[in-house]
Order: C-alpha cells, then sequence, then structure tokens
C-alpha cells in the first residue's frame, strides 16, 4: 500500500528535473523518427509514450516541489559513499570480464567485495569466494551449458597449462 | 484427452517431478532470503534454460515461482522480515505470534494455507482459462492494445507512491521497448546507426539489470542489519484450527485468484486486500490483529499463493502478464518461440496442461518441504547480506552474458542496474517498466493496425472504441481505473480510510 511520504528526499528534486528533461529529449528523439507524417507512422508509438513520460514527470515535479525538504540524514543520502565504492568496483568488475574472463574477474570481484563488507578475516573471504564460484562453474558451465564470457586472460592461462 | 497428455507429461516423468521439486525447494529459500526475490531468480533463470526443451525450462520456473510465493512468509514469521512482497501482511501477525513462541504453529498454518490456497488458484485456472481463450479469439487489434494500457495502469497505479510515478515507469518501459528495427517498417527507432541498438534491448538483460544488480545496490545501504531469532516447536497445525479457519481462507483464496487474475496485480496486492477483508469480516479474534491474530496469518497465505494460479489466467489465454513474475515467464515463452494468447490453448493445448500439472505438482511438493527442514532453514537464511550482494552481482553477470554471449549485454545489466537503484531510491517501481518493456511492441503493432483499420481517421478510429462490445467493456475498465486516480478522489478515499488506488476493481 502506497505510504504518504510528506517529506522531501535528498537531491529528489534534481531527480526529478532530470525525469523531465529525460522525457523533453525523448519526445523531441520520438518526433525526430517521422514527424506526423502518419498516424500509423513508426513514430507516433514513441512519441505518445514519451509525451506521457514528460506530462508525468512534470507532475513528479510538482508533486516534489511541494514537499517540504527532509533532514539531513546521511542513511537517506542517494549516493553515500558505500554505494560510490560499490559502483566504482562494478565498473572495474564489467570492463574488465573481457581481459580477465569470467572467473579471474568475478573471483576478483567477489573477494574485494567480501574483504570489504563483510567483517571476517581474509582467509574466510578467500575460502567463500572459491566456493561460489566452484558452485558457479559446476551450476552452470557444466550443469546448464552455459558458456561463460572468456577473456585474454584465461584463453592465456588455459594455454600455459597445455 | 490432451489435458491427460499434458499431465501425464509431469506426473508421470521422472526428470520433470525432480525438476519441479528442486524448482520448489529452491523457490522457497529464494523467496524467503531477505534480498532475493522470485523475479530476480526467475529472471536469471530465463537466460539459463533458454537452451533447455521448453517444458524443462518450464517445470523448473513453475517451481520456483510457487515456492517463492511461499517461501517469503517463513523469514515474515521468523524474523520479522518479509522474504518478498507478498509476505508483507504474514509479518503483521505472524511475527507477533512468534514472539509468543508459537513460531512453528504459524509455520505449520502458512504452510497448509498456502497450499489450500495455490490448489484454489490452480482449479481456477484449469476451468476458468478455456472459456476465457475462447473469449479471446474474439479480441481485435484495439483490444489488446486496450489490455496492455490496462496492465501496465494497474501494475503502476497499485505498486508506486503516487499515480504521476506509476506512469512514468510504464511508459519508459514502452519506450526503451521500441529501440530497434521496427517489425512493421524495419526502420529504425532510437539506433543512431549503432549496430547494437538496432536488436533492440534484450528485455531479459534490462530485467536482470532492474530487479537483480538494482535491488543489490538498494541492499547495500541496510547491509549490516542483523535479525533475531525464535525458537521452533509444534508445527503440524491442530485440526481444529483448519476446521475453524477454512471458510475464511476460501474466501481469501477467491480474492487472491480474482486479484491475481487481474493483468498487472499479484500476490503482494492479494495478501494486502486479504488481510483487511480478514480483518473486517472476523468480529471477535482471539488476539487482536496486529498482535498475533492467527486470522491474520490464514488470509493473506490462502490469498497469495491462489494468486500465482491466477496470474496464469491473464497469461495464457490473452498474453499479458499477472504481475511481474508472469511478466518474466511471458518472456520465457516468448524465447522457446511460444506465443501466450488465446491460440496457445488451441494450438498448443498440451503446453496449457503441462502448466496446469506442473503448478499442481509444485503446491504438493510445498507441502512436503514447507512441513520438513525448518530448523536446518534457520541456518541457512542467515546467510549475510554482505555476502548475499556481491554473489547477486555476480549470478547477474552471468545471466546477462548467457543469453547472446554477447559482452555488451554486461555493460547494459550494470546501466540498468543503476537506472533501477535510482528510480526505486525515489519511489519508482520497477516492475511497471518491465511491463511496459514487454508489453509495449504488442501495443504499438495493435495501435498500428487498429489505425488502418480506422484509415488514418481519429474519428472512426475512437468510434471503434465505444461501438464494439468487447472494446467498450474494456474501454470503461480503463476509464474507470484512470478516474479513480484523479487527485480529487485520491483525497476523498484517504480520508474514507482507503486510498484510491487500492481498490483494484475496475
Amino acid at each position: 500500500m502506497p505510504t504518504p511520504r510528506p517529506s522531501r528526499r535528498p537531491g529528489e528534486r534534481l531527480f526529478a528535473g532530470s525525469l523531465v528533461l529525460l522525457a523533453g529529449v525523448a519526445l523531441w528523439q520520438s518526433h525526430a523518427i517521422a514527424g506526423f507524417a502518419k498516424l500509423s507512422s513508426p513514430g507516433v508509438f514513441p512519441m505518445l509514450a514519451s509525451a506521457v513520460m514528460l506530462v508525468s514527470a512534470l507532475a513528479i515535479l510538482t508533486e516534489v516541489q511541494a514537499r517540504v525538504p527532509g533532514e539531513r540524514d546521511p542513511t537517506t543520502a542517494p549516493l553515500p559513499p558505500r554505494l560510490l565504492i560499490m559502483l566504482a568496483l562494478l565498473v572495474a568488475y564489467v570492463l574488465l570480464m573481457p581481459r580477465l574472463g569470467f572467473l579471474a574477474d568475478s573471483g576478483l570481484f567477489l573477494f574485494a567485495c567480501l574483504s570489504w563488507l563483510w567483517r571476517r578475516p581474509w582467509w574466510a573471504s578467500l575460502l567463500v569466494t572459491l566456493a561460489s564460484l566452484a558452485v558457479v562453474q559446476l551450476l552452470f558451465a557444466e550443469l546448464f551449458q552455459v558458456v561463460l564470457p572468456s577473456g585474454a586472460f584465461d584463453r592465456w592461462l588455459r594455454g600455459a597449462l597445455g | 484427452m490432451e489435458a491427460w497428455a499434458g499431465l501425464a507429461l509431469v506426473w508421470l516423468d521422472p526428470l520433470m517431478i525432480l525438476l519441479v521439486g528442486a524448482g520448489t525447494l529452491a523457490g522457497i529459500y529464494v523467496g524467503a532470503i531477505p534480498g532475493l526475490s522470485v523475479t530476480m531468480a526467475t529472471s536469471i533463470l530465463i537466460s539459463f534454460t533458454f537452451k533447455w526443451d521448453v517444458n524443462e525450462a518450464l517445470a523448473l520456473i513453475v517451481g520456483v515461482f510457487m515456492g517463492g510465493v511461499y517461501g517469503g512468509s517463513r523469514t515474515a514469521i521468523l524474523l520479522n522480515i518479509p522474504g518478498a512482497p507478498s509476505a508483507v501482511a504474514t509479518a503483521l501477525d505472524g511475527y507477533p505470534m512468534a514472539r509468543r513462541g508459537q513460531a512453528g504453529e504459524a509455520i505449520g498454518l502458512t504452510t497448509l494455507m498456502s497450499v489450500f490456497g495455490g490448489f484454489v488458484g490452480i482449479a481456477a485456472l484449469a476451468l476458468f482459462a478455456p472459456p476465457i481463450s475462447g473469449i479471446a479469439l474474439m479480441f481485435v487489434s484495439r483490444d489488446y492494445l486496450l489490455l496492455g494500457l490496462i496492465g501496465i495502469l494497474l501494475v503502476g497505479t497499485l505498486s508506486g507512491e503516487s499515480f504521476a510515478r506509476g506512469a512514468f515507469a510504464g511508459s519508459l518501459g514502452v519506450l526503451i521497448s521500441m529501440v530497434g528495427l521496427d517489425p512493421m517498417t524495419a526502420e529504425g527507432r532510437f539506433t543512431y546507426g549503432s549496430v547494437s541498438l538496432m536488436g533492440g534491448v534484450p528485455y531479459i538483460v534490462a530485467m536482470i539489470g532492474l530487479f537483480g544488480v538494482g535491488e543489490a545496490l538498494v541492499q547495500l545501504r541496510d547491509v549490516d542489519t542483523v535479525a533475531l531469532k525464535q525458537a521452533i516447536t509444534r508445527v503440524v497445525p491442530r485440526w481444529s484450527a483448519i476446521r475453524r479457519h477454512f471458510w475464511l481462507a476460501m474466501r481469501a483464496s477467491g480474492i487472491g485468484t480474482v486479484i491475481g487474475a487481474l493483468p498487472g496485480t499479484g500476490g503482494d496486492i492479494a495478501s494486502l486486500l486479504a488481510y483487511d477483508h480478514a480483518k473486517r469480516s472476523t468480529a471477535s479474534p482471539e488476539v487482536p490483529f496486529g498482535e498475533g491474530a492467527i486470522e491474520g496469518l490464514v488470509a493473506p497465505e490462502a490469498a497469495n499463493n491462489a494468486a500465482v494460479g491466477g496470474a496464469f489466467v491473464p497469461m495464457l489465454t490473452l498474453g499479458v502478464p499477472g504481475d511481474a513474475v508472469t511478466a518474466v515467464i511471458i518472456g520465457a515463452l516468448f524465447i522457446h518461440g511460444l506465443k501466450p494468447g488465446p491460440l496457445l490453448l488451441i494450438e498448443t493445448p498440451q503446453l496449457f496442461w503441462f502448466i496446469v500439472g506442473a503448478l499442481t505438482m509444485a503446491n504438493g511438493f510445498l507441502l512436503l518441504f514447507g512441513l520438513t527442514g525448518i530448523r536446518v532453514f534457520t541456518k541457512l537464511v542467515e546467510c549475510p547480506k554482505a555476502v548475499l550482494i556481491p554473489l547477486i552481482v555476480v549470478l547477474s553477470a552471468v545471466g546477462s552474458y548467457a543469453i547472446q554471449n554477447n559482452p555488451v549485454h554486461v555493460v547494459w545489466m550494470l546501466g540498468f542496474g543503476v537506472l533501477g537503484y535510482f528510480l526505486k531510491v525515489y519511489g519508482i517501481q520497477v516492475a511497471p517498466v518491465v511491463l511496459g518493456l514487454i508489453l509495449g511492441p504488442m501495443m504499438d503493432s495493435n495501435y498500428r493496425r487498429a489505425m488502418l483499420g480506422a484509415r488514418h481517421d481519429i474519428g472512426t478510429f475512437f468510434w471503434h472504441f465505444v461501438s464494439h462490445p468487447i472494446s467498450l467493456v474494456l474501454s470503461v475498465a480503463l476509464v474507470l481505473i484512470l478516474a479513480s486516480q484523479l487527485p480529487w478522489r485520491r483525497a476523498r478515499g484517504a480520508k474514507g480510510g482507503t486510498p484510491g488506488g487500492t481498490d483494484p476493481s475496475p
């Protein structure tokens, strides 16, 4: 059930503003597809969708403006430091995957996350990392026959191991 | 005859029995572990199983769905953390019961009522889907357009903070689904000369990003929460308790089936409405509601599992998913080359009966797994979020890559994850986005067919919506839903105690 939340979240005005901007750009780009040429052209439905987006984004902005600003509380910040670190780890994880291959890359990512988030000795993190990799390899690569992303590193490793 | 053939496919094949059983057991844990959701698990699972035979994949997914809707109640009772949205109402009275030392009894009764509700939902599916698909055969393109709109609107209005947020999410999904080559004219839309955009946005990748990574990022905020444990005593419920609450369970199952069958509404809303019904219809509960009333446990649990069978009705007969999980399952059917809709029951009736059979069996397994292994369960569910979050990310990456072996999709998954995070943080639900993504192309092509049928005349186009009986009924439903969301109605509803957004009956 929707709970009424009278106070505004930090950064919510910026968020609502960017929704309006996004919807505006979407409407402009949808119009660029076929203009108002025909009522059944490929551009009509995207234009309708982005028009609804624009109207509702404006409504959200009005809603947000009407709320009282919430107190500055570090637990409700939209971008707490923890999230920024996680995002950096995620970007590194995704970008390194084609180089390291799935297993090595995921191993590094899991170990990094666990050593940072989980308050246990490093060997416990290492153990969980290795166990998870083993389960993923057995369950998905062997049982489900899923192709896992390979990379320059594991191709080299496989070559070196013969 | 086809019915028996389809049912036999599940019931007589040891592999299928194993898959349904494994799915149900896995589903119970997925549903129970806070931070893992059935929608998340199903979207990742589809990417792993799309190379399988369609029956095998469905057996597993159906099991996970059934188990997951039930599993959320366990953590709701034991830890006061609903493992899934459909178990929110269960925590209201289930946790107080556990605090009084009746955790075992609460779990036992929940299991029984879930199984009971599940069977009512499945019976409704088996009885009503064939006639509904008969009616659905008479649907024309504008009716499908209306159904799509109704589905997105219902999800949007019922699950979010405000109507505007739901409408934004739904239309955003529709817009994203437009990316790629237009299926009717092969013209590029939002492709900007990029080859990888021409194929469109694979909705499974978007789903994994929004439900998996996005949710994991949200969970990161309260990574350190520690839950309290409860002692387990008697699990098998008393016969007198079952007999006394039979009719309440029956009514709650009815509510659950109907709400589940409405396009766009699922177990979460069904259980809240059933809880509300129990509260109103129980004149003198032994224990007040909110302090451990057994009625407050029976009603939502019967309703949310009944909603599972109900949710399959619009998906299999109309091709419009009943809730977020069936939206994902529809994606699975598409991937296996099947087209859910009125023709599904005519062309592949054995598939319909296969699903009915798999659901029935999953429900049977629920009884078995529900009443056993609770002590082991409490140990496993305590998996800390610090371990869970990175694991969700890794599984999501495997899932997004596996569909087309395309490394670019992993980047997209991350993009959708970040989008999903911000939407969630600012009170916009991601379920309407996914529904828009799946229904968008269907609505687009049906809109254009309807417009061509009206020879590009707007007057004729709208006249058709009111001059044909089926279209008229659907149009009226759409207008009523929209009207219930008008600001003055909402304000009045809020004063009366029930916000306008919680009455989904059109």
